[in-house]
């Protein structure tokens, strides 16, 4: 035996219970690792127990010394630890039953509840284990290690052979004892009253697996403050329409037959029962049973005196039935089939004894099992799939907990819900944190946790310097892990370089990912996207960028079609697609909607949703005459580095938009819009310099209106004199260039500032273009006269320069 | 029917008392061959001639007896039903009609006496069990009453009583009546459960002085209660010790009502197997006979009883046989119950459904 990191001899002394005890309590106020330092120490169990590793051979040797099941079954026992274990397995069903496995180090957000969630242990748990086979033992300790719960295994007295080697290979995996100092492996008879009194006042949990008298002893007289989860006998059972029958081949009569073989009936997943539709003749049904029995890879173990006695008695009841008339029966070596005209559920003496039963209706077979509701666990469904509905939603009501198919009866997917309860769920007790989400903590609890702040460290929030892209660029992830928090989760990366050419990578963990795509489905909804609706998808996918990842993901959420084309989608594809599945939304960039728009008028499309450009003037025209858009709406202010920063509504004029103050944290310093993110902690944004100047329009509670006014860095800083790409822009607008370039140049020592445009302009134009600038742009104003502005200004026709790296036209490129 | 067998000592072994078992139980086999179709069913391909084919006789499932009622002669000739006193699930059922509830009192009376348990002399008794003018169906009450039909009787106590509703042990009345019997110038006879007596003795701190002639003959089952704790041998020690009966006054009874042959201990604490029936230690994998000394399932065969086809049945004890080298009969040896397997999973078996 094993107690909390030492080798453990327990001869149940009242003494040495107290020493558990004591030492249980020590445990559990013992640190425990972090949620993904746990899956990586049960990761490496399931590396040591595949197939033909050192353990496994040596544990199948010894478990068939014990011969308690066949070699073969014994094997297949064991090929299920390494998925027990395995890290990939165990995070799937974390994240199903508990959403974001996080909250059990901390408190985190979870889309269970619109806050942060904490998963806090019991504490110390005993479980009680079923003796059948060793497997459920060790399902019930790692559901109590991922819970982060001091363990406490009463170990069934039948299985002395596998506890030593389990352990042998777990203190391999978990060389420092993070895991093993919380477990403490018990064995004493079923019964000792004294033992299970004691025990029972002194633990918070007690998770029992088994029969009912053990339930009983252990509900009698339990404390009010210690929980019960009940695991009691089950009984499980298949279902075989004459449809089903009929097309039934000996393949699946193997199915069936194994999950009435399989373990030789000991687990509540097993099949003791088969309900067949009435017109089946049972005569046919036995012999294709018959045959699939002797198929049947394993042969089963040797039965005890008691079992024998049991059998004999099966085969006399069943004799005196066929007698009467009421029954029939079928022999084999290792098999006993039993047709009984009783139709009401009832369980058969297991080791492959298999009652058949007949059902005439739907209903009449909800009559035969609905009584055990308490009961029934499994059903094996054999029925076309036209019927499945009917029997999934009878059999649900009756009380069955998992319906399978044939042969799938005791493979649990990861995920599902054992015996119709979560029970990492039950494990764990939920504290949500109502508090107002102060971004500033959040903030400066990250920069404990961030290499590079923490090196800093900062007391106050307004102490924690401004970030910008460069030093994202300067510590980008797969360069450096500065910006990156060590105990980060599983997440994507993404490549944020922008237009500058400079690799730059960001990182997002899985449910951060979600959450963002949760919050921009949720301002979708908002505006008008409905389930309804049709959406493409026209983002450019791959190269690691995420606004197609990101919108496909928000998708999901709100509508019931989406056409994930991507931005290369050759025009005629385009026309097709659209007219087969009346395509009506498209999410694009602008510069590139317009460019498919004129290759395809025919198309009709009611909404576009733009990011990454701003939808100028010139684009929505020929989105409106070439698609007869009716309505433009922002898919997002966001920047790849933040995620999503505000959304519009129907209330949000031009370059209005509205915070999304769940995810982000708005500071605006010196005119620009400085970013902290109140969700990420994989890597997580803190003071960041958008680029972006921005002005408030409205603030209430939560809610915060701003406008977007243009670039920060669109500072044109030229004959030492300094304007905004904005005073252009608005005077370009005013006199109907929509689209254009400005392009600095330095030309034999002269910088030249060139306006590029798409449609070649009158030199009228140009002159009121080079007058209205000047007349707005004070600094110039003052500096030069209107001669050397002008002549250090050139007119260009030519096609606007794309960025190589993310198909967006800039506004602003400096060559100089 | 008046068995042959009973010509004869309890636990004769001679060439004719074997002779006249045989033949009574061909005489039984053939009366519910033809009386119950069933048994015509399960035994019409088997041959009963020699002494060596009593070991390949089939066998019914004693369990079929709680579910279904299979007596083979009308209801008009039915004496007494008994019931088992069913310690969990369904109940057996033994039905005697007047010749084989005689044959019953005959042999019992035959096998106590040979074992020196038989007197004209007077005794009180204190018995822990049912009233029989009450519970007159069950079949340890009928026991406690036969036993005390082997000698004079003074007072009859039952410690168990029924209240109008149930019956309840009276714990109080029967330390009382202990005491009184105590003093009393009849000696003593226990009679019924051990677990009751013990816990009495435990819990109470009884100290009597019963006197030499007492005796206690316990039966209903060794296991129960804290009785789990200790050996045979210990509570004979400590009835002894508290009670002041001989430890070879105190003898146990092993019998089950569908059987109706008593297995008593003889002075040796032994269950001695009387020529009223045969029991054949079966390998529990293959159902062959095995001999003296292995361990199997036990099969009981009497050949008294024409109105209830018990004559053959697999029982739900194992245990072995040890021959014997005295005029008693051989040596049963009770190994506990079988065929209620302890499961040890989480599937769920029969019993736990029709709870």
């Amino acid at each position: 035996m094993f107690l909390f990191g030492r080798d453990y001899i327990f001869n149940s002394s009242a003494k040495q219970l107290d020493e558990v005890i004591k030492a249980s309590q020590v445990a559990k106020t013992d640190e425990w690792p972090s949620i993904y330092r746990i899956l990586d120490i049960l990761d490496e169990l399931s590396r040591l127990w595949q197939p033909g590793t050192e353990y496994f051979e040596q544990a199948l040797s010894d478990l068939d010394s014990a011969e308690q099941f066949s070699h073969e079954m014994n094997k297949l026992s064991l090929m299920q630890l390494s998925g027990l274990f395995s890290k990939t397995e165990n995070l799937k069903r974390l994240k199903g039953e508990l959403d974001n496995p996080l909250a059990l180090d901390e408190f985190v957000r979870t889309k269970r509840f619109e806050g942060n969630l904490k998963y806090e242990p019991l504490g110390i748990v005993l479980h009680i284990t079923a003796g059948n086979i060793f497997l459920g033992a060790i399902d019930s300790l790692i559901s109590g290690l991922l819970t982060k719960n001091v363990s406490l295994i009463k170990l069934s007295q039948s299985n002395t052979v596998f506890p030593k080697i389990f352990l042998d290979s777990f203190k391999v995996a978990d060389k420092n004892n993070e895991l093993l100092s919380k477990i403490g492996l018990l064995s004493w008879k079923g019964g000792e009253s004294e033992i299970e009194t004691f025990l029972k006042t002194k633990v918070d949990c007690i998770l029992a697996w088994g029969g009912d008298e053990m339930l009983k002893s252990y509900k009698h007289d339990l404390p009010g403050n210690v929980k019960l989860i009940e695991h009691g006998p089950k009984v499980s059972f298949q279902v075989l329409t004459h449809k089903k029958f009929n097309q039934m081949k000996a393949s699946g009569f193997n199915k069936l037959v194994s999950d009435i073989c399989l373990w030789d009936q000991s687990a509540c997943a097993n099949a003791q029962a088969l309900y067949i539709e009435s017109s089946i003749e049972v005569n046919d049904l036995f012999l294709k049973l018959k045959a699939a029995f002797e198929q049947f890879e394993f042969s089963r173990r040797e039965l005890s005196l008691d079992e024998n006695l049991e059998k004999y008695e099966a085969f006399e009841l069943s004799e005196f039935r066929s007698f009467k008339g009421e029954g029939e029966y079928l022999r084999g070596n290792d098999f006993f089939l039993e047709f009984t005209s009783n139709s009401l559920l009832s369980s058969s003496t297991l080791n492959r004894h298999l009652l058949v039963k007949k059902f005439d209706s739907v209903a009449g077979l909800e009559i035969s099992i609905k009584p055990f509701k308490k009961f029934l666990q499994t059903c094996g469904l054999g029925c076309i799939p036209s019927e499945t509905k009917t029997f999934s939603n009878m059999l649900a009501n009756a009380g069955v907990k998992r319906i399978t198919d044939f042969g799938s009866m005791l493979k649990i997917s990861s995920g599902a819900p054992h015996d119709g309860s979560y029970n990492l769920a039950d494990l764990v007790q939920v504290c949500s944190q109502e508090l107002e989400q102060s971004p500033q903590a959040f903030a400066l609890k990250m920069c404990d946790e961030i290499p590079f702040y923490s090196k800093l460290k900062v007391l106050k929030f307004e102490d924690i310097p401004l970030a910008n892209s460069e030093l994202y660029q300067k510590y980008s992830p797969g360069k450096s892990s500065e910006l990156l928090n060590p105990n980060r989760a599983a997440g994507i990366i993404f490549s944020s370089g922008g237009t500058s050419g400079k690799p730059k990578y960001c990182f997002y963990e899985n449910t951060e990912f979600d959450l963002v795509a949760d919050e921009l489905a949720k301002s979708y909804e908002n505006i008008g996207l409905v389930s309804s609706d049709k959406v493409a998808n026209l983002f450019t996918a791959g190269n690691m960028w995420s606004s197609f990842s990101i919108i496909q993901k928000a998708l999901e959420r709100v509508v019931n079609e989406q056409f994930p084309m991507g931005a290369t989608l050759p025009a005629e594809e385009f026309i097709e697609l659209q007219e087969r599945f009346n395509i009506n939304v498209v999410f694009g960039l602008p510069s590139l909607l317009c460019d498919l728009a004129k290759l395809s008028p025919s198309v009709k499309i009611q909404k576009v949703f733009y990011a990454g450009e701003p939808m100028r003037k010139s684009y929505k025209e020929i989105l409106e005459k070439q698609w007869g858009v009716k309505q433009f709406i922002s898919a997002g202010y966001a920047s790849v580095d933040v995620g999503p920063i505000g959304y519009q509504d129907e209330t949000c004029e031009g370059s209005e938009h509205i915070l999304l103050s769940s995810l982000v944290h708005l500071e605006i310093i010196n005119g620009e819009a400085v970013v902290t993110s109140k969700v990420r902690r994989g890597m997580p944004v803190l003071r960041y310099q958008t680029g972006d100047r921005v002005k408030i329009i409205e603030k209430r509670d939560d809610f915060l209106k701003f406008e977007l006014l243009g670039r920060a860095d669109s500072l044109i800083n030229i004959w030492s004199s300094r304007f905004y790409l904005s005073d252009i822009t608005s005077v370009m607008e005013r006199l109907g260039v929509d689209q254009f370039q400005i392009i600095l140049e330095s030309t034999n020592s002269e910088d030249i500032l060139s306006f590029n445009t798409t449609t070649e302009l009158s030199e009228v134009i140009q002159n009121k273009i080079l007058l209205n600038i000047y007349a707005s742009a004070k600094d110039i104003s003052h500096t030069h006269p209107f001669e050397y502005f002008k002549k250090h200004c050139k007119f260009k026709c030519l096609d606007l320069k794309r960025s190589e790296k993310t198909g967006k036209i800039s506004n602003l490129i400096d060559l100089r | 029917m008046k068995p042959k067998v009973l010509k004869y000592k309890a636990f004769s072994k001679t060439p004719e008392a074997q002779q006249a078992f045989l033949k009574d139980l061909k005489t039984v086999l053939s009366l519910h061959r033809s009386g119950n179709e069933y048994i015509e069913y399960r035994f019409k391909k088997y041959e009963l001639k020699k002494q060596s084919d009593i070991l390949n006789l089939p066998f019914i499932h004693v369990n079929l007896f709680k579910f279904h009622s299979l007596q083979s002669c009308p209801d008009k000739e039915v004496e007494l039903r008994l019931t088992s006193s069913g310690t969990g699930g369904q109940k057996s059922q033994m039905l005697l009609d007047t010749d084989s509830l005689q044959n019953v009192k005959t042999m019992a009376y035959n096998v106590y006496d040979e074992l020196g348990m038989v007197s004209d002399k007077k005794y009180n008794y204190l018995c822990f069990t049912y009233d029989p003018e009450v519970a007159n169906d069950l079949g340890t009450a009928f026991t406690d009453e036969l036993l005390t039909s082997f000698t004079g009787k003074n007072e009859v106590f039952y410690t168990f009583q029924f209240n109008g509703n149930e019956f309840v042990f009276e714990k109080e009345k029967t330390i009382q009546k202990l005491k009184e019997f105590a003093q009393s110038k009849y000696s003593l006879r226990i009679l019924g459960f051990p677990a009751f007596l013990y816990d009495l003795i435990v819990q109470n701190d009884i100290q009597l002085d019963l006197g030499a002639d007492s005796w206690l003959m316990t039966g209903g089952g060794w296991k129960g209660r804290s009785l789990d704790e200790i050996s045979k041998v210990e509570f004979k020690e400590l009835v002894n010790k508290r009670l002041g009966i001989p430890k070879e006054n105190v003898r146990d009874l092993f019998g089950m009502v569908e059987h109706g042959i008593p297995y008593v201990e003889c002075a040796r604490g032994k269950f001695r197997i009387p020529n009223y029936s045969r029991v054949i230690v079966r390998d529990h994998k293959t159902l062959e006979p095995l001999g003296y000394g292995k361990v199997g399932l036990l099969q009981f065969i009497c050949a008294y009883n024409s109105s209830n086809p018990t004559f053959s049945y697999l029982g739900t004890d194992k245990g072995m046989i040890i021959e014997s080298s005295d005029e008693l009969g051989d040596e049963l040896v009770l190994l506990g119950r079988a065929g209620v397997s302890k499961h040890k999973g989480c599937a769920l078996k029969a019993l736990e459904l029709m709870k």
